[in-house]
This record gives C-alpha cells, structure tokens and sequence, in this order.
C-alpha cells in the first residue's frame, strides 16, 4: 500500500510499504476514510518528538471501518466506525508508569496506532 | 469510541479533536461555570456540530471515572482502570525497553525496529530515567543519525564506488 514515510526533519514522501496485518490479539485493522492532520503531527514532522524514526508514518487523528479483529476484541464488530486515537508507537516499550497514573493515551501497553 | 450512523467523517474529526483539547483545557486550568475565559483560534464549528457535542455524553464525565486526567492519578484513576490482563504480544522484532519499564510490555509497536549506529545510541538514550535530559538528548541525537544512516543507505552504491575511486586515485599517487 501507498503510505507516507517519514525521511527526516521536514522531509516526508508517499512509498509503498506492506499491508499491516494483526499482531496482538486485541488488534483491529481499519479502512481509513477521512484522516486529519494535527499538530502533534507537525512537531514529529520537524523532527522535534525524540525517536522519531526515519520510515514512519505519522497520523492518528483519523476515521475508519473496521475490516478485520483480533480474537480477543468484544467491543467492536466487522463494519463498525471508530475513532481511535493514540500515538503512533515504534519499537519501543512505553513506561507502565502512564497506564498506572492513568495517561492511557500515552501509552503504548493498552493501545497503539500502527500506519506501518 | 464508536461513531453514531448520522455523523460525517469530518464532523467526527473536528469534535472529537478540538472539543476534547478545550474541554481538558478548561478542566485543567480550573475554569468552572461562570468564569470569565478567553480563547483564541480560528475554528468556528458549525451550529449542527455545536448541536452534535452537547448531545454526545463524555465518557469521562464522572471524576469516579475520569483517568485521562494525570492529576486524579493519585486518587481514583488506579481504581479505575480495571481490565483483564492482556497477553503478551511476540517480539518478531527487536525492542528497545526503557530502564524505566524493566519488561517488555504486553503490546507494542513494530513498525521501524532500531538498527545500525542509531540503533546503538537510542539503546544507551532508554538505559537513562525518562526524568533526565540526557535520555531525551540521546534520542534526538539518534534521530539526526538515523537520518545520515538512512541517507547514506540509499545512496550505498554511490558511496562504495566513491571510497572504491577514492582509494585507487591514493594508490596511484603513492605508487
């Protein structure tokens, strides 16, 4: 699939990179219908967020329909509209320290945003 | 959080990432209900989606149940979060853990996983407390490298064959 790649600091270009599938049973890949750009977005594209790495592909204000589940989601069924929002994660662990003091959108234990 | 059938994907866009920030902003800096506020911005949301927010019931809205706010993390926010544990996601990928964490946690992203003399250098930036600059200035020197890294990566022909005519022109003169 086409998506955009980040190449460094106020660089970015559309590549083809593979098709995300699940990796975690709690995964849902969506369709994306409508996607916004927000300012988080704007500081990782001037290379401001540390570890930002080159390849990634930014995004997390966006709309989709769920096309596939993991086998462990209850909540959310083939077809459905959600909203998610999360950052967008590499291979990093995130401290459970943000889960514990209860900044769920910052970590990445529960939920992440993966454009591959 | 699912989306009711009536509204636009733009509609959606809009309040669920304006509306939140200033309701966090409003609740954080203490504003309550009569204060004098000032705001500033160029958004001006139409009267149907002002319409679609004051019919849509936050899920935080009881401080019982608030645990997007970090200062009521020392209160209820623990007791709160009650989920059933989640399994272990596989590491098909190296995964760079903070000193902070000490485990890999249950799920994580996979997307550019560290390699190369950027790799090294995010791997001594996580061995440092997120509380200490030098983490922070050691991840954003390993993104600057990973960059050059990146860079030099695509141009690897051009950079062999340069060092390759490079070499030969200093045998040359020195024979």
């Amino acid at each position: 699939m086409l998506a955009m790649a980040y190449l460094g600091p106020s660089r970015v270009k559309a590549v083809k990179k593979p098709e995300p599938r699940l990796e975690h049973p709690n995964d849902v890949l969506l369709r994306v219908t409508r996607a916004a750009i927000c300012g988080s977005d704007v500081h990782l594209y001037h290379g401001l967020i540390p570890d930002t790495r080159v390849g990634s592909t930014f995004g997390h204000e966006f709309v989709g329909v769920v096309e596939e589940l993991g086998p462990s989601v209850e909540t959310l069924a083939r077809g459905d509209r959600p909203r998610p929002s999360g950052p967008a994660s590499s291979a990093t662990a995130t401290p459970p320290a943000v889960t514990t003091a209860g900044r769920r959108n910052s970590c990445a234990c529960r939920s992440r945003t993966s454009g591959r | 959080m699912k989306i009711p059938d009536d509204m636009s994907d733009e509609d959606v866009l809009l309040l669920t990432d304006v509306f939140p920030t200033g309701y966090q902003a409003a609740e954080m800096g203490s504003i309550a209900e009569g204060d004098p506020a000032f705001g500033g911005g160029v958004i001006r949301p139409r009267k149907e989606q002002r319409s679609m927010a004051t019919r849509t019931e936050p899920a935080d809205r009881r401080p019982s149940s608030r645990p997007g706010v970090p200062m009521y993390g020392r209160a209820g926010a623990r007791a709160a979060i009650t989920r059933p544990p989640l399994d272990q996601q596989r590491a098909e990928v190296p995964v760079l853990i903070g000193v902070d964490v000490g485990r890999l946690t249950p799920v994580f992203g996979t997307m550019q996983p560290p390699r190369g003399l950027s790799g090294l250098i995010r791997r001594a930036g996580y061995r440092i407390p997120e509380h200490k600059a030098g983490r922070w200035m050691l991840l954003l020197l390993g993104d600057r490298v990973d960059v050059w890294e990146s860079r030099l990566r695509r141009r690897r022909w051009l950079v062999l064959g340069a060092a390759a005519a490079g070499v030969l022109l200093w045998r040359r003169r020195a024979a």
